[in-house]
C-alpha cells in the first residue's frame, strides 16, 4: 500500500518524490516511488533518464541501465540518457558498450563540459591518450574549475608524451586545488621530467611544510637532486625518506644510485642488497648492482648479476648487453655471443651491442660477420646524429621541438 | 735562488694548511705534488672563452702546454697555449697571448714570450714539439681554431712563423677556419724527415652554430654549449715534410681521410704494432677513436674497430680527450690510456700484439672513478719504480655546472694512479700532496722535470686561471735515467726513437720519443725511466731510421744524451 502522501500523477512527479526521499534516507520508500514513476504515464525521455539516474544513485545499477535505454528508445537524441548510460556501463565495466553512449553524448550535446570530461576520462582509461587529451581540452575549455579536468588532462599529456602541457594541467589543478598534496606530488614529478628540478623541490618542499613526513614528497626532492647531478643532497633526500620508512625499496634502490654517482661503490652496493632483500623482484636493482660489481672488476659478480635481472625480466635488454660484455671480458666469447644477439633482437636501435659483437666476431675469425656488425652500428649511431643534426638546425630556424637535447650524451 | 725548501716555506706561508716538514716527510707513499706555479712565476691567466656561461663549445675546451727545452740548455722551458674570448675588445698590447718561459735554472721562470717572437693572440688550442728541419733547435707548432702556427726555432732564442711559408696552413681552400686540436710530429715514412699529425674537432663557424637556447642543449637541467653530437665533424690533417722546409697535406693520399669517427682531440704517435714504423690513435670525441695502422707504404689503415680501441668496454663510444702510451704490463708493448668525460671511467687498453688490444679498465682497478671529466692523460712513473704510473687533470666542461653543490663541479682534482707492478693501479689521489687536491679548471698537462732532480713533475693549463706547476717532491731515493736523443741519420730530435731500459736486476722496460700527447700537450722529449734501486741499466736505443745503439751499464741517475750511431754523452 503506498502511503496517501506519495501518490502522484506522471512519472516526472514519482521521480521527484523518489528524490526527496532519497535525500531523506528512506530507500525503500524511493525504490518504492521510482517503481511507481516506472509504470506511471505518460513515460518520457526525461522521465526515464531520472529513473535511471536515481536507481544509479541507490546502487542499482542493472534497473538504472534498463530506464536509461528506454529514454533513448523514446528519444534517440536525448543526449543526457546517453551520457548517463556510458556512464552506468563503464561503471559495470562494460566498456566497449559504454564507449559509444558516450561519444553520442558528447556528440548530441558538444558543449557540456561533463560529457566531454567523462568521454576524455574514458579515453584515458583505456590507453588512448591524444584522443583522452583532444576531450580533455574540450572539457576544461568549456571548465576550467574543476581540479579533475585538469587532472586528467595532465595524466593524459603525460602519457602521450606533451610532457610541457602536462606541466600546464598540473598547474591548474595545484592553483585551483592547493592542499591536494598528491596533486602537487604529480605536478613536482613532472617538473623533473621536464628538466625543472628547482622547481620541483619547491613544490615538494611545500608538500613537506604541511606534511614533513609525505614520502612521496621526499622522493621527489632526491629524484630532484639526482637530475641536478647533486648527490650529496639526493642523498640526504634519500636517507630522510628512510628514517620515515626504512622498508621503501624505492628509497634504497635511488640512495644507491645517488651513491654510485658519488663512486661510493660499496656503499652503493650495501643500499641495493637491501632493496633486494626488501623486494627480490626488483630487476633494475640486480643490473645496478651487477654494474658496480663491474666497476670494481668482479666480472662473476657482475656475471651473476645480470642473469638474475634477466631471470626476473627476460626481455631487459640492457641485461643481455651487460651480460655479454661480461662474459665477453671474462674470455667466454661464445657464451657472449648469443647475449648480445639477445641484446640487439630486443632494442635494435642501440649501437653498442653491435660493436661489442663485432669485435667478438673478429676475435673468432668471422671477419664478415664482424664488418657487418661494425657497419650497423655505424649506421645506427649515424642516424642518431643525423637526428640530433636536424633538430639543431630547426632550432637555429627557430622551430620548435618535443624534448629538449641532452648536451652530453657521450 | 730559492731551494725548495723556502719553496714549500712561502707555499705554507700562502695555505697556512700544510706545514713544511708535512710537505717533505711525505706521506705512505713517499712522494708529494706541490703547486709552485706562482713562486716560480707562471702567473699569467690562461684566457679562454666566457668565465660564467659559453655559448658555444669552443669556448669550453681549453689550452694545451709544452715542456721543451727550446734554447738546449737542458733545463726545460715551458709554452702555454692561450686562448682569446668572443664579444670582448682588447686593447691593442693587452691581447691574451701564448706564453714561452724561460727555465732560469733556479725553479723559477722568466716571461720570454716578446723576445720570442711568439705573442700570438687566437683561440689556441694544443701544441706539439719537434725539429722539423733538422738544425738541432726544437720548433714549435701550435694548433688554433683558424690558421695554425709553426715557429722554426732560429736558435738564438726567437722564433720564425713560417706557416705560410712550410704549407701548413690549416685553412681550407675556401678560406673556411678549421677547428684544429691535438698536433704530434713524426716521421711516417722514416726519411728522416719529421712530418705532422693535426686532429680536427668540429667544423665550426659562430654565425651558423646551434646556440645553447636552440635546442635547448641540457646538461643535468642547464642549458649549455651544444655539441659535438649533431655539429659537423672535422676532418684530421696530415702534412708531410718534403724535406725542403715545406710540407704537403697527404691527408686523403694516406688514408687519414677514411678515419671513421670524427671529433679529434688528442693525438698519440707510437709503434703499436712493434713493427718499427709509427701508428697513429686519435682520442675522438663522442665518437670512435682511430688507430691508424702505418702501412709502410705512406698509407695508413684506421683499424680502430677490430682492434678494440675505438669504444669503451661496453662498445659505446666515449668523449675521447686526452691520451697517453707506456708499457705499463713490462711486456715491451705499448699499452694507451684515455681519458673521458664524467660519468665514465677513463681506459686503459692493453696491448696484447699484432694490433689488438683490450680494454683493461676494470681489471686494472681505474673503474671507480666516474666523477672526473678527465683531460690531460700522463704515464708517468712519479715514484722511479720502474712501472708508469697514470695522472688525469680534470676540470668539468661546462662553467654553468658552478651552481651546482656536487662534489666534483666545475674545478676538479687530479686523480693520481700507482702502478702496482701486477697489472693492477691504485688510486693514491688523496696521500699525494695539495698539487693533486687542488681544484681546478685543468685542461691540457705534461710532463717533464723542470728542476732537473730526478723526479717527474707536471705542468697543468687551466681555462680561465693561472697554471699549475706540480714539482714533486719524495722521499723515496729511487734511481732514474734519462735520455735524449739526437738523431743523425734519422730526425734530429730522435721522435720514434724506441728505448729499451733493463736495469739491473729489474725487468726490463721500453718507451719512445715521443712529440704531443695528453691532451693537446707536449710533455719533454727526453725519455725517463725510473731504476728503482738498481744503480744501472742497459739502453737500447733503436731509430727510425733502423739502426740500434746499444749502451750497457750506464749509471743511474743522469741525462744520457745519446747521438745516432755514435757514443753517448
Amino acid at each position: 500500500m503506498i502511503p496517501a502522501s506519495l501518490l502522484a500523477d506522471t512519472p516526472l512527479d514519482w521521480t521527484s518524490r523518489a528524490e526527496q526521499l532519497v535525500r531523506t534516507g528512506d530507500t525503500q520508500g524511493a525504490i518504492a516511488a521510482l517503481s511507481q514513476a516506472a509504470t506511471a504515464e505518460p513515460a518520457s525521455s526525461e522521465s526515464e533518464d531520472k529513473i535511471g539516474f536515481l536507481f544509479a544513485v541507490l546502487g542499482r545499477q542493472n534497473e538504472a541501465i534498463d530506464h536509461f535505454r528506454k529514454s533513448i528508445s523514446l528519444d534517440a537524441h536525448y543526449s543526457a540518457a546517453h551520457y548517463h548510460l556510458g556512464v552506468a556501463l563503464w561503471i559495470a565495466n562494460d566498456r566497449d558498450l559504454a564507449l559509444p553512449e558516450l561519444q553520442e553524448a558528447v556528440r548530441l550535446s558538444p558543449a557540456v563540459s561533463d560529457y566531454r570530461f567523462r568521454l576524455g576520462s574514458a579515453y584515458l582509461d583505456r590507453g588512448d591518450f591524444a584522443q583522452a587529451a583532444a576531450e580533455l581540452k574540450e572539457a576544461v575549455a568549456l571548465d576550467a574549475s574543476k581540479p579533475a579536468g585538469w587532472q586528467s588532462l595532465g595524466r593524459a599529456l603525460q602519457n602521450s608524451g606533451d610532457l610541457a602541457g602536462a606541466v600546464t594541467a598540473y598547474q591548474h589543478v595545484v592553483a585551483l586545488n592547493p592542499s591536494d598534496d598528491n596533486a602537487r606530488n604529480a605536478y613536482a614529478g613532472l617538473l623533473i621530467e621536464t628538466r625543472e628540478p628547482d622547481h620541483a623541490i619547491k613544490e615538494s618542499q611545500q608538500v613537506l611544510a604541511h606534511d614533513p613526513s609525505n614520502t612521496t614528497a621526499q622522493m621527489n626532492i632526491g629524484y630532484a637532486y639526482l637530475k641536478k647531478g647533486e648527490f650529496d643532497s639526493a642523498e640526504k633526500a634519500y636517507r630522510d625518506v628512510l628514517t620515515n620508512d626504512p622498508a621503501s625499496v624505492a628509497a634504497h634502490f635511488d640512495l644507491g644510485i645517488a651513491l654510485k654517482m658519488k663512486d661510493e661503490l660499496e656503499l652503493a652496493q650495501k643500499e641495493f642488497k637491501e632493496a633486494l632483500r626488501l623486494d627480490p623482484s626488483l630487476a633494475e636493482a640486480r643490473y645496478t648492482l651487477g654494474i658496480t660489481n663491474w666497476q670494481i672488476g668482479d666480472f662473476a659478480g657482475m656475471i651473476e648479476q645480470m642473469r638474475e635481472a634477466i631471470a626476473i625480466r627476460p626481455d631487459y635488454a640492457e641485461a643481455h648487453y651487460m651480460l655479454g660484455i661480461g662474459l665477453k671480458q671474462s674470455g667466454d666469447l661464445d657464451a657472449a655471443i648469443p647475449e648480445l644477439k639477445e641484446a640487439i633482437r630486443l632494442d635494435p636501435s642501440t649501437p653498442g651491442p653491435f660493436n661489442t659483437l663485432g669485435q667478438i666476431l673478429r676475435i673468432k675469425g668471422d671477419k664478415q660477420g664482424s664488418d657487418e656488425a661494425f657497419a650497423t652500428g655505424a649506421r645506427l649511431k649515424h642516424d642518431n646524429e643525423a637526428q640530433l643534426a636536424n633538430t639543431l638546425e630547426q632550432g637555429m630556424r627557430g622551430g620548435t621541438f618535443p624534448k629538449p637535447l641532452v648536451a652530453a650524451p657521450r | 735562488m730559492l731551494s725548495r725548501r723556502s719553496f714549500a716555506k712561502s707555499l705554507c706561508a700562502a695555505a697556512h694548511v700544510f706545514s713544511l716538514d708535512q710537505l717533505l716527510a711525505g706521506t705512505q707513499l713517499g712522494v708529494q705534488f706541490v703547486n709552485v706555479a706562482r713562486e716560480a712565476g707562471l702567473n699569467a691567466k690562461t684566457t679562454f672563452g666566457a668565465e660564467q656561461r659559453n655559448k658555444y663549445l669552443l669556448e669550453t675546451t681549453g689550452c694545451g702546454v709544452a715542456f721543451f727545452d727550446y734554447d738546449n740548455d737542458g733545463w726545460l722551458d715551458i709554452f702555454f697555449v692561450n686562448g682569446t674570448r668572443f664579444d670582448t675588445e682588447y686593447q691593442k698590447g693587452a691581447e691574451p697571448v701564448s706564453r714561452l718561459y724561460k727555465n732560469n735554472r733556479d725553479g723559477t721562470f722568466t716571461d720570454v714570450t716578446v723576445k720570442a717572437g711568439l705573442a700570438r693572440t687566437g683561440w689556441g688550442q694544443g701544441v706539439c714539439v719537434g725539429d722539423d728541419d733538422n738544425d738541432g733547435h726544437e720548433d714549435l707548432f701550435v694548433t688554433y681554431w683558424g690558421d695554425c702556427a709553426l715557429y722554426r726555432n732560429n736558435g738564438n732564442g726567437t722564433f720564425t712563423d713560417v706557416t705560410l711559408k712550410a704549407g701548413v696552413t690549416t685553412r681550407t681552400a675556401s678560406g673556411f677556419k678549421r677547428w684544429n686540436t691535438g698536433c704530434a710530429f713524426l716521421d711516417y715514412d722514416r726519411d728522416g724527415h719529421l712530418d705532422l699529425y693535426v686532429a680536427n674537432y668540429i667544423d665550426f663557424d659562430p654565425k651558423t652554430a646551434p646556440l645553447p637556447e636552440s635546442g635547448p642543449c641540457l646538461y643535468e637541467g642547464l642549458v649549455v654549449a651544444c655539441g659535438p653530437p649533431g655539429l659537423q665533424g672535422g676532418k684530421d690533417i696530415l702534412f708531410r715534410n718534403n724535406g725542403d722546409g715545406t710540407f704537403t697535406d697527404v691527408s686523403e693520399k694516406a688514408g687519414i681521410l677514411k678515419k671513421q669517427g670524427t671529433y679529434g682531440l688528442g693525438v698519440l704517435v707510437a709503434d703499436f704494432d712493434n713493427d718499427g714504423w709509427p701508428d697513429i690513435y686519435v682520442a675522438d670525441d663522442s665518437s670512435p677513436s682511430a688507430l691508424f695502422r702505418n702501412n709502410h707504404d705512406g698509407t695508413f689503415t684506421d683499424i680502430g674497430l677490430e682492434s678494440g680501441v675505438a669504444f669503451g668496454p661496453d662498445g659505446k663510444t666515449q668523449a675521447g680527450m686526452g691520451v697517453s702510451a707506456a708499457d705499463v704490463y713490462g711486456d715491451n708493448k705499448l699499452a694507451i690510456f684515455k681519458t673521458n668525460f664524467a660519468g665514465d671511467t677513463s681506459t686503459l687498453y692493453r696491448n696484447r700484439g699484432s694490433g689488438n688490444f683490450e680494454d683493461m679498465t676494470f681489471q686494472a682497478g681505474l673503474g671507480r672513478n666516474t666523477r672526473f671529466l678527465g683531460w690531460g692523460a700522463c704515464f708517468l712513473d712519479f715514484d722511479n719504480d720502474g712501472w708508469p704510473d697514470i695522472l688525469t687533470c680534470n676540470g668539468h666542461v661546462y662553467p654553468e655546472v658552478r651552481e651546482r653543490a656536487s662534489e666534483s663541479g666545475y674545478r676538479e682534482r687530479k686523480v693520481l694512479y700507482h702502478n702496482l707492478g701486477n697489472g693492477k693501479f691504485e688510486d693514491v689521489s688523496l696521500d699525494a700532496g695539495p698539487g693533486i687536491l687542488e681544484p681546478v679548471p685543468g685542461r691540457g698537462c705534461a710532463v717533464g722535470d723542470f728542476d732537473n732532480d730526478g723526479d717527474l713533475d707536471v705542468v697543468v693549463n687551466c681555462v680561465n686561471d693561472i697554471p699549475q706547476l706540480l714539482r714533486c717532491d719524495t722521499t723515496l731515493k729511487n734511481n732514474w735515467i734519462k735520455v735524449k736523443t739526437i738523431g743523425t741519420k734519422s730526425n734530429k730530435s730522435g721522435i720514434g726513437a724506441r728505448i729499451y731500459c733493463k736495469p739491473e736486476g729489474e725487468h726490463r722496460q721500453m718507451d719512445e720519443v715521443r712529440s704531443g700527447g695528453s691532451y693537446m700537450s707536449q710533455s719533454d722529449l727526453r725519455v725517463h725511466f725510473g731504476l728503482g734501486k738498481a744503480t744501472t741499466a742497459d739502453l737500447d736505443i733503436h731509430w727510425p731510421s733502423g739502426l740500434i745503439d746499444k749502451l750497457a751499464g750506464v749509471k743511474a741517475n743522469r741525462v744520457v744524451t745519446v747521438i745516432e750511431g755514435k757514443r753517448l754523452s
